[in-house]
């Protein structure tokens, strides 16, 4: 049942695959031992149309990748195995690791199970794992356009980031990733941007569809004197006056009193953004008498200190 | 507090024949009982909300009287001791930490809670000259559970018997019939309640008490002579919120007697950033996660400065209107927000703990409580010293 043991190289396991090593139990004994007699027991791994995939050995094959090893024994499962049995390996060697599982590996692992017709409880197992007990949201996935999973594929979307993606409608999940992938946009700043705009309907009781629909939002991502990084920069902008329009305000009124006073070009003043520490800071740089002499011309002009008493009056 | 209700005991073999357990399985069906190895169950697996309907009985392992978890140098924390008789309560508030915060997601009562007794004997001895303010409430509500656990009835005889020390027990229920089991009055007890508006309460404070059951509970603690306190926090911020809060405040000062209030706190609505996505899940309609919030330096989630300062003005302009003398204080909030809302500011932690206790000395002469000594209190060890954590 139990096929060869080959040698490969570590750089040959699926890239997409994550692991963390949260549980430290006889990490240290493992790293000594690697360290000085390397891989003993051959890890277990299953290969795919397009990739190998690590089912167990995942601390011994960090360690060795840490230690800098190129190679280590494996065990390939029989390609006679049915993909239940395979699935029931991984499954009964389910460890904390898999949490670390990235979500399209998750939801392709549960599409495989699926159609295994593994028992429920299985079943149930892994949608805890993927944090999901509404089998329309599952299918939800699977109904994606093919833009939106091969997205969330090459940016490797964790599972928390698609299920926020996965609570959106159909139709928002078009418009989202036909934005991300005109600007190519980064999916962890997308669910920022798109978590914005949901609070933004939310709030004012809107849908999210209109809100990316809006004029200004389109002239943004159709501006030809804006580069990619410049449009986003512009949206992201936009969405936060959008969702935080007091803190906005005081913001803006705040700059403008800080207008109001005349910096020299080595004199600065830096503030706490979230305007909780009730301080600024005026620095400057001071290479020589003229530099003094100025910075006091600065300090003691009488519209500086009024426009002073004003920034200290906001704080 | 609204349907409470208990469809689990799980009892620790290791606790199966304390009498603590006793009384309580004593309450409920066989059918319902059932004893386990603590160390063997995973209680993550089990729903925040079904974990509300079981209680777990076992030992807990480490100390039961801490410090208040003040978790930042840049606010102002009041140096109170709490005490973790309980983790995890049967109320259900959308803003709750204890949805990310505990491990174990069952209701979880602690026969070996006489364990408290010495801890506490231990610090009063080392700090006898100091008015010592302790209390439940932290990790679940101090009454929810009263009329199974009886933990607070057990836990005041004791406090009863020491002297400069407040015993406060804080909950969102009207569950005071237990004091009718005292005969005595009862000195070092303050049952405090934490309040807001009832459109709060029916929207993200699920099972707790309406305000008006909450306040006829505290007026008929305040008949039987019980020191009261009154906790504005979380104060949350919503679209008719001024009115609501000066309604309440006028309906509080209306059923109750500042002279029995022993404190007020106010807190503006604070958590953890990954509570968020917890209570997005578990209450999508709620708009508390869709404010204008900032990360402070305690790095939790709170309402932007210039919004908290209003309602802290409002809020405390209109306690004031009730009443000159109630000491009202600030959880957590630097010393530029004391300034902005009532024109001074404690001058540290310490500061404050002794402004709390020079301010019962004198509103409540009839307790005795040690004349504090300002030096005494500026020279104690704070609570984020780490010798002070490591003596306790």
């Amino acid at each position: 049942m139990i096929q060869m043991i080959e040698y490969l190289k570590l750089n040959s396991i699926s890239k997409d695959q994550k692991f963390n090593l949260n549980s430290n139990i006889g990490i240290n004994a493992l790293k000594e031992s690697i360290a000085s007699v390397g891989i003993i027991y051959p890890l277990l791994v299953w290969k795919n149309d397009n990739s190998i995939l690590l089912i167990d050995g995942f601390k011994r094959f960090q360690i060795a990748k840490n230690l800098g090893e190129t190679e280590a024994p494996f065990i390939f499962i029989s390609s006679d195995f049915s993909l239940y049995d395979v699935i029931k390996i991984r499954y009964y060697n389910l460890k904390q690791e898999d949490i670390e599982l990235n979500a399209y590996l998750k939801f392709s692992i549960y599409r495989l199970l699926k159609e295994a017709h593994v028992t429920n409880n299985i079943l149930y197992d892994w949608q805890r794992i993927l944090n999901l007990f509404n089998p329309e949201k599952i299918q939800k996935i699977l109904n994606w356009p093919k833009i939106a999973r091969d997205y969330i594929y090459n940016y490797n979307v964790s599972t928390k980031q698609l299920l926020f993606l996965l609570n959106q409608d159909l139709d928002v999940i078009e418009e989202i990733f036909s934005l991300a992938t005109s600007l190519s946009i980064r999916i962890v700043e997308l669910n920022k941007i798109v978590e914005m705009i949901s609070e933004i309907a939310l709030n004012d009781n809107v849908s999210i569809i209109s809100i990316l629909k809006k004029n200004i939002i389109t002239s943004i991502i159709e501006d030809e004197n804006l580069n990619r990084n410049q449009k986003i920069l512009k949206l992201k902008k936009v969405f936060y006056e959008w969702r935080y329009p007091i803190i906005t305000e005081f913001q803006k009124q705040f700059i403008d009193q800080l207008k109001m006073f005349s910096f020299k070009e080595n004199t600065q003043i830096q503030y706490d953004k979230s305007f909780e520490k009730p301080e600024v800071i005026l620095s400057t740089k001071l290479r020589n008498n003229e530099d003094l002499d100025c910075f006091i011309d600065l300090i003691t002009n009488k519209s500086n200190i009024k426009a002073l008493k004003n920034i200290l009056s906001y704080l | 507090m609204k349907s409470l209700i208990i469809k689990k005991i799980l009892v620790d073999k290791k606790v199966i024949d304390e009498e603590f357990t006793k009384e309580i399985v004593a309450k409920y069906n066989p059918s319902m009982i059932e004893e386990i190895n603590v160390e063997t169950v995973d209680f993550k697996n089990i729903s925040i909300t079904r974990g509300k309907s079981i209680i777990l009985i076992t030992n807990y392992k480490g100390k039961f009287c801490k410090p208040c978890p003040g978790t930042s140098q840049d606010y102002i924390c009041c140096n109170y001791h709490v005490i973790n008789e309980t983790t995890g309560c049967p109320i259900d508030c959308a803003y709750c930490i204890l949805q990310s915060y505990m491990n174990s997601r069952v209701l979880t009562v602690y026969s070996n809670y006489t364990k408290i007794f010495n801890e506490f004997d231990e610090l009063i001895s080392l700090y006898p000259k100091r008015l010592l303010r302790i209390g439940t409430g932290e990790l679940a509500d101090s009454l929810a559970l009263e009329e199974i656990t009886g933990i607070s009835t057990k836990l005041i005889p004791y406090f009863e018997s020491k002297n400069n020390v407040l015993f406060e027990v804080k909950t969102k229920t009207n569950h005071i019939a237990f004091l009718e089991q005292f005969s005595r009055r009862l000195n070092n007890l303050v049952i405090s309640w934490s309040v807001n508006p009832d459109e709060l309460i029916d929207n993200i404070e699920f099972k707790s008490d309406s305000i008006i059951n909450r306040l006829d509970a505290a007026e008929k603690a305040q008949a039987m002579g019980i020191k009261l306190a009154f906790h504005f926090d979380p104060i949350v911020y919503h679209k008719d919120w001024r009115k609501n809060y000066i309604d309440l405040i006028d309906l509080l000062f209306k059923k109750i007697d500042s002279r029995n209030i022993v404190w007020m706190s106010l807190g503006g609505l604070r958590f953890p950033p990954n509570l968020k996505e917890i209570i997005q899940d578990r209450f999508p309609s709620t708009s508390i996660i869709r404010d204008e919030q900032i990360v402070g330096a305690d790095q939790k989630l709170r309402y932007f400065k210039p919004i908290r300062l209003e309602m802290f003005r409002e809020i405390y302009s209109r306690i004031r209107l009730h009443s000159e003398d109630v000491f009202v204080y600030f959880c957590m909030e630097s010393k530029d927000i004391w300034k902005k809302v009532m024109n001074f500011s404690p001058k540290s932690t310490n500061h404050l703990d002794y402004l709390f206790a020079a301010s019962l000395y004198n509103r409540f002469p009839e307790m005795n409580f040690l004349k504090p000594d300002l030096q005494y209190y500026l020279n104690l060890f704070g609570m984020h010293n780490h010798d002070y954590q490591s003596r306790l």
